[in-house]
């Protein structure tokens, strides 16, 4: 069994506690992010559902984590939702999806915690359209001299509950094979957002 | 969010405070200044860290553990080579805090500023160039 199911479990009754702060500071962000989202849209690691209040209404969203106790808080809140959305039990390193069968994606923190991410990523890829869009909501390695390394120490830590916290997201897009159109600085070079195409390979 | 930004000062102050304090219980004059300003340094990275795992809401936040953190390492290492040298009262840990905290968060504002907003903005399928890349 994947060490990380566990660990997020073990996350899932307090999570909505601990990312109050977070969720407040960056809900206009996520917003206008998945406000791009087209037609069937893919959300990576759902989570406790937090992000699902950040779609436009009537988007119709498949949302997959790999935590059965998220999914299940998750499943508490779709009652209140003006959305359509599908649960579903998956890791983003095999998704159980047809090739080209989604029309957006959309990360929220995600890929701080996925093991392989240049593998969750060429997932993404092969699930999307041709011509659909990634949008990521993410926080990544800083590249100050200073705060790099900082972050390098305290995912030793951080890891052991949580997310890493110097995750190279920006060129793990491009090396899962996408093309980068947005990257947008939200706090610092930390906390970011990206939109990305499939590239021609 | 004008609160918020308070907040967060608040946290860094007491960060930074909690390692003078603790600086002064653990670290006596007779160490050496450069052990004990490398002592005081992995001392104010280890507290923010330790905070990370109490589930408060905010204090996991970026901006609170980040600045936080480097508030807490300077105030360290300055107390551990202070210690070494001077008398130190506990008015002077809390100005010392207080003054590291408001200097921090005034350089991580401006950083803020400074690189907040669009690194890549290409129109979808686009080709990136050196004009569209800070």
């Amino acid at each position: 069994m994947n060490p990380n199911y566990a660990k997020w479990d073990f996350a899932a009754p307090l999570f909505d506690r601990v990312s109050i702060g977070f969720e407040y500071r960056y809900r206009k962000f996520k917003r206008e992010l998945f406000g791009k989202c087209r037609g069937k849209t893919l959300l990576v690691a759902v989570g406790t559902g937090n992000d699902l209040n950040c779609f436009p209404e009537n988007q119709s969203v498949v949302g997959i984590d790999f935590s059965q106790k998220m999914l299940e808080k998750t499943k508490s809140k779709l009652p209140d939702l003006p959305n359509s959305v599908d649960l579903i039990r998956a890791d983003v390193e095999t998704l159980p999806f047809p090739s080209d069968c989604f029309e957006s994606i959309v990360t929220s923190c995600t890929f701080c915690s996925v093991p392989n991410p240049i593998q969750g990523l060429k997932e993404l890829r092969r699930v999307l359209k041709p011509d659909g869009k990634l949008l990521m909501f993410e926080h990544v390695r800083s590249q100050n001299f200073l705060l790099g390394p900082m972050l390098d120490v305290m995912t030793l830590l951080t890891r052991k509950l949580g997310p890493d916290m110097n995750r190279r997201t920006g060129e793990n897009i491009q090396k899962a094979g996408f093309k980068l159109t947005r990257e947008f600085n939200i706090y610092l070079d930390l906390v970011k957002s990206f939109e990305a195409v499939k590239s021609n390979l | 969010m004008v609160f918020l930004r308070i907040f967060d000062w608040f946290l860094g102050f007491l960060m930074s405070l909690s390692t003078a304090f603790l600086m002064i219980s653990i670290v006596s004059p007779e160490w050496n200044g450069f052990i004990a300003m490398i002592f005081g340094m992995v001392l104010g990275m280890a507290i923010p860290c330790l905070l990370f795992f109490i589930p408060i809401p905010f204090l996991a936040d970026f901006e609170v553990m980040i600045p936080g953190m480097v508030c807490a390492m300077v105030t360290g290492m300055i107390i551990g080579m202070m210690i070494s040298v001077n008398n130190i009262t506990y008015q002077m840990l809390v100005f010392l805090s207080g003054e590291i905290t408001v200097l921090t968060q005034i350089t991580f504002s401006l950083f803020n500023k400074r690189v907040h907003g669009y690194v890549v903005n290409l129109p979808t399928g686009g080709n990136a160039d050196e004009s569209q890349l800070r």
